[in-house]
């Protein structure tokens, strides 16, 4: 027959009792019979626990195991190095694309540039094109305004 | 030999050579372990490869020993093994152990024949529920406190203080006496 407290000793064992009430479950220890047997169960029980065997694997299975585990390693690996491909290669996407990209903040008269380049193959969008871009893009202004005058 | 958390160190780094170390110092215990909460030898395996799969792709943070965090992770994969095979409407692997030990009476009055000479883990938490044996396992072998087995778990602090209790409950009836 479990005692009311029988909660209590089971968080005793377990030392997850606050302090105070340890105090009084330590008095009603020395009162309570069912408690102490309790608590005599846990201890014998928590260290048969302890000293149960565990299964063995065979030498079979440890190999069929390590196989697996390799291989699921490996995957990973694989996987792992293509997420960095795919990563550089969207990287260096980026890099080209974005140059002409990266202009449309700095200057307000700049936005033709961008217009240019999202139709401008990426082979075209190296390092002297964008001068030429702007040359380009001065000469349609001026013939703009040329236009306008006549 | 550098000990377990240099190796886990180095194997968060993506040192294959140092997990296969860690892993290999840790694989017969797993299975032990994974034995205790499935009861059968197959299922074993396939938790201990999932839980160095698992170990290998996440990085241990030392918040206990290598072995500790690697039973976390068997114990999780094991319980998703038991949510799963509940979802398909099979019965948890409980009784179809034949291999690797003695048969358990799942649900006998006495304790099996083996707890005259060395009680055998699998047989003693065969009668436990799957949710049982884990809290039995990460409380009794890696001695992690109610807190870090509600974490470990997903579920409230009260629920592994009354899952523990009736383990115990359980067990103490079924090995009063032989412990």
């Amino acid at each position: 027959m479990n005692c009311e407290r029988s909660n209590q000793v089971h968080r005793y064992h377990d030392g997850e009792l606050p302090a105070a009430e340890r105090v009084s479950l330590e008095a009603h220890l020395r009162d309570c019979g069912a408690c102490r047997e309790l608590l005599s169960d846990l201890v014998r029980l928590s260290a048969g626990l302890g000293r149960a065997a565990l299964r063995r694997p065979s030498a079979q299975a440890l190999r069929r195991m390590q196989h697996s585990w390799k291989a699921a390693r490996d995957r990973g690996v694989i996987r792992l190095a293509g997420w960095l491909t795919a990563a550089a290669a969207a990287l260096l996407m980026a890099v080209l694309l974005g140059k002409p990209v990266g202009g449309l903040g700095e200057l307000p008269g700049q936005a033709a540039l961008w217009e240019t380049a999202a139709i401008t193959p990426p082979a075209e969008n190296d390092e002297d094109s964008g001068s030429d871009q702007l040359a380009m893009a001065q000469w349609m202004a001026d013939d703009l305004a040329t236009a306008s005058r006549q | 030999m550098p000990d377990d958390n240099e190796l886990a160190r180095l194997s968060s780094r993506g040192d294959a050579a140092a997990f296969d170390v860690l892993a290999e110092r840790h694989a017969a215990y797993l299975y032990g372990v994974a034995c205790a909460l499935c009861a059968n030898s197959a299922d074993a395996e396939d938790l201990v490869q999932e839980t160095l799969a698992g170990a290998w792709k996440s990085k241990f943070r030392g918040e206990s020993s290598v072995r500790t965090w690697l039973v976390q992770i068997l114990v999780r994969q094991a319980a998703m093994l038991h949510r799963s095979r509940a979802r398909h409407g099979r019965l948890a692997s409980l009784d179809a152990e034949t291999s690797g030990g003695p048969a358990v009476e799942a649900k006998g009055p006495s304790p099996p024949a083996s707890a005259v000479a060395r009680l055998d883990l699998t047989d003693m938490l065969a009668s436990l529920s799957p949710e049982h044996r884990a809290v039995i396992v990460l409380r009794e072998l890696e001695g992690m406190s109610y807190e870090e087995m509600a974490k470990a778990l997903g579920v409230p602090q009260g629920t592994i203080e009354s899952r523990l209790y009736r383990a115990r409950e359980d067990l103490r009836r079924r090995y009063h006496g032989y412990l």
